[in-house]
């Protein structure tokens, strides 16, 4: 199906279904906002996709989209929440909360919890230990009952895996 | 795309930087190893880029505020207890059929954690430092297993002292709401069709309903006081926050109020009937500090504030009218 075709598609799926969509999202969120921008991003979504071809299902399809879509956005709201309420109870009461910091503290949550994502777990454990513990890698390497060189390679790891994440998109 | 791959490093430029990464985070090399570090980092510009790069980033990790610290701490449990959660969920609708209502709030508010008849006052220590005062007639639930601590306020009045914690958030919902504690010590008070937050000392955010972010949330500050609906929060006039914790404290503080509020109030603690007609008190103001843990005396100090007169009848109630 080519671009033009899709678009039309999903016109159409959007004219038939988003209205049911929206209050699927509504009664899974509890709110009409999130319900409305969660509709409109599913449909994004699918526009953006290389190859889109009906789907049997459509209500199913979609719901299958926005769920992840929620699944990241819950993750997301997690992450700013924390930080925000971090940030309150070290801070506060410091004079100049800019916000340009505490977006630089999502950015980098962000991006640490999407590293920790693509890594197996005793990579994770490792990344972990190395830059929220301080731990040195050959304590680490008795820490976890593994061997120096072991260490060595998930650090490795994480510095490739970190470099895909930070400087590829 | 075709020049880009002058300005993208390849996957195999990639692994050898982190490589060299890994090793010169260890801190281990010997002096050959840097030398052929350094060669490597000169054959191809990309090669210090890619390198210089991984470390900053190594460096941001390293060098987080402890705030964003405590954030990933706290989102890094969220998401192991909710992925605990979920399995162990799952083991138990196999075993237990018949157990679906366990999850909801009606069933689990009718086995509180700590309960309080009338009368009584009563502070349960909870295992992070924090305490909970619970008022007369009052009933909790408390659950302090997972990445946020929570209490349940099912009825009553609370004063929650709470233990800093920047890793977990210290959270009493309500029905109507939930109160964030950002700080250490705020009181809320069930009503029927509202919550009444008021904040004692340092800061609360408030929320209407069921979620903890949306934007109809407010921050109190000390003093301050609104009550929380499901949908919406209202501002309340502002209080004296030593004077309105009094109650924890077993007092009931009066200043030139309607003694027929007042007497209201005193109702909660007594077993006994107190008995009033409150078209005839109309007008009638009281002041003074009445003791909540002897009903009697209270009763007596506010009639002589009052000017009332106190009688008791055969089933031990008290009854107040005005003096002829």
């Amino acid at each position: 199906m080519n671009a033009i075709a899709a678009q039309r598609e999903i016109g159409t799926l959007y004219e038939t279904h988003a209205d049911w969509l929206r209050d699927w999202l509504r009664r899974h969120t509890q709110c009409s906002h999130r319900a409305a921008d969660l509709t409109h991003e599913t449909f994004c979504r699918l526009l953006e996709r290389p190859q889109f071809a009906m789907p049997d299902a459509p209500r199913s399809y979609l719901a299958t989209v926005a769920r992840r879509l929620l699944i990241d956005d819950v993750r997301r709201r997690d992450v700013e929440q924390a930080v925000l309420y971090a940030f309150e109870i070290r801070c506060a009461g410091v004079d100049d909360i800019s916000p340009d910091r505490i977006a630089e503290a999502f950015q980098l949550l962000h991006a640490v919890l999407r590293l920790l994502d693509t890594l197996p777990m005793e990579a994770r454990c490792a990344f972990l230990l190395r830059r929220m513990e301080g731990l040195e890698q050959k304590d680490i390497a008795i820490r976890l009952g593994i061997s120096l060189s072991t260490v060595k390679r998930h650090i490795a790891l994480a510095y490739a895996r970190c470099y895909a994440i930070a400087y590829a998109d | 795309m075709s020049d880009s791959s002058d300005a993208n490093p390849t996957p195999d430029m990639i692994e050898q930087a982190a490589q060299w990464a890994a090793r010169l985070d260890a801190g281990d090399m010997s002096q050959g190893d840097r030398i052929a570090c350094d060669e490597w980092c000169r054959e191809h510009p990309l090669h210090r880029r890619t390198l210089d790069r991984m470390r900053a980033f190594d460096a941001r990790v390293t060098n987080a505020q402890d705030f964003e610290r405590d954030a990933l701490h706290t989102v890094l449990a969220q998401r192991r207890s909710r992925h605990l959660g979920r399995s162990l969920l799952a083991v138990a609708v196999l075993m237990v059929a018949s157990w679906a209502g366990i999850q909801s709030d009606y069933v689990r508010d009718r086995f509180p954690d700590y309960q309080t008849g009338r009368g009584e006052l009563r502070a349960a220590a909870l295992d992070d430092g924090s305490e909970i005062v619970l008022d007369t007639d009052g009933a909790i639930r408390v659950d302090m297993r997972g990445a946020r601590r929570q209490v349940r306020l099912i009825r009553g009045q609370l004063l929650a002292k709470v233990a800093k914690d920047p890793t977990r958030p210290f959270v009493v919902e309500t029905a109507d709401g939930i109160a964030t504690a950002l700080g250490t010590s705020f009181i809320l008070r069930r009503e029927a069709g509202y919550t009444l937050v008021t904040v004692i000392e340092s800061r609360v955010r408030v929320c209407p309903g069921k979620i903890a972010d949306k934007q109809e949330c407010r921050i109190l500050s000390a003093g301050e006081r609104a009550r929380v609906t499901p949908t919406q929060i209202f501002a309340q006039s502002s209080v004296d926050p030593s004077v309105a914790a009094l109650w924890s404290s077993g007092w009931l503080e009066a200043d030139d109020q309607d003694v027929a509020d007042v007497l209201t109030e005193l109702t909660r603690y007594s077993e006994r009937p107190i008995r009033f007609d409150r078209a005839s008190l109309r007008g009638v103001k009281v002041t003074g500090s009445f003791p909540l843990r002897d009903i009697d005396r209270a009763a007596e100090g506010i009639a002589r504030s009052a000017a009332l007169r106190v009688h008791r009848s055969a089933d031990g109630g008290i009854a107040f009218t005005r003096q002829h």
